[in-house]
């Protein structure tokens, strides 16, 4: 297997993988994001959310998402994204970003975060306290913008 | 010609099932497949324009169903479905 950057897991996160694997010297801010399992979504008590993905385009968006947020920052990332049963209170996704000043990091977590929930096919279904569960209407899934196509290939 | 599709999550909940065969005739654009789903599974419909279609391409005499071990891809409206592909039917993402 390739050696690169996981960023689908069905495990529960860490806080210490938000940080980057490595120091870099050069970088003088990190950014970090955490979203986590919210118990009040439009007037209803969530107590979890089930996160569904095509495992295989999430992955490859997923990865296309975090070399941008990596090129963006200039300095080292992490993109981690959650799948099953996440209860209330528990981390769905965490991004972090490593540049040399804090505007280009926190511009690229921004940018990631926006970018995974409409570039990416995962789905939320929302489980109340009453029992009760329903899917999430979502945004139709984009594709990467074309400038980021260009610059890829 | 017969085409698999699958389906996920909302869009799996209104066709209510995950799976199936249909049969269509080429030429096939994204737009007519979009248009055939909800002929066939009419719940579908209230989403059809915000559906994504993605493939799977079977090689020459492949028929394991469903090919989890290909590579998938987004198709743009361009798009025209020959027949050997698995089609995946994705609605409105909400990840993060």
């Amino acid at each position: 297997m390739e050696d690169r950057p996981r960023h689908l897991t069905r495990r529960e996160l860490r806080q210490e993988e938000l940080l980057p694997r490595s120091g870099d010297p050069e970088c003088g801010a990190t950014v970090i994001f955490s979203g986590t399992v919210r118990r009040a979504n439009q007037g209803r008590t969530v107590s979890s959310i089930d996160y569904e993905a095509e495992e295989r385009l999430a992955d490859a968006a997923l990865s296309q998402i975090f070399e941008e947020m990596e090129r963006t920052a200039g300095g080292p990332g992490v993109l981690i994204h959650r799948l099953g049963r996440v209860p209330v209170g528990e981390a769905s996704i965490f991004i972090s970003a490593s540049s040399a000043h804090r505007d280009q990091a926190f511009r690229a977590v921004r940018d990631a975060i926006e970018a995974v929930k409409v570039r990416v096919p995962i789905w939320k279904k929302e489980h109340y306290e009453d029992g009760s569960s329903e899917w999430l209407d979502g945004k139709p899934l984009q594709s990467a913008p074309q400038s980021e196509k260009e610059i890829q290939t | 010609m017969q085409v698999s599709v699958r389906f996920y999550a909302k869009a799996q909940e209104l066709a209510g099932l995950s799976a199936a065969l249909m049969e269509v005739s080429p030429p096939v654009t994204v737009a007519d497949f979009r248009r055939l789903l909800s002929e066939r599974f009419p719940r579908l419909s209230g989403m059809e324009r915000s559906l994504a279609l993605a493939v799977v391409e079977r090689l020459p005499g492949e028929t394991a169903d469903p090919l989890d071990a290909r590579p998938a891809m987004v198709v743009t409206d361009a798009y025209q479905f020959n027949g050997s592909e698995e089609v995946l039917v994705l609605p409105p993402v909400s990840g993060g």
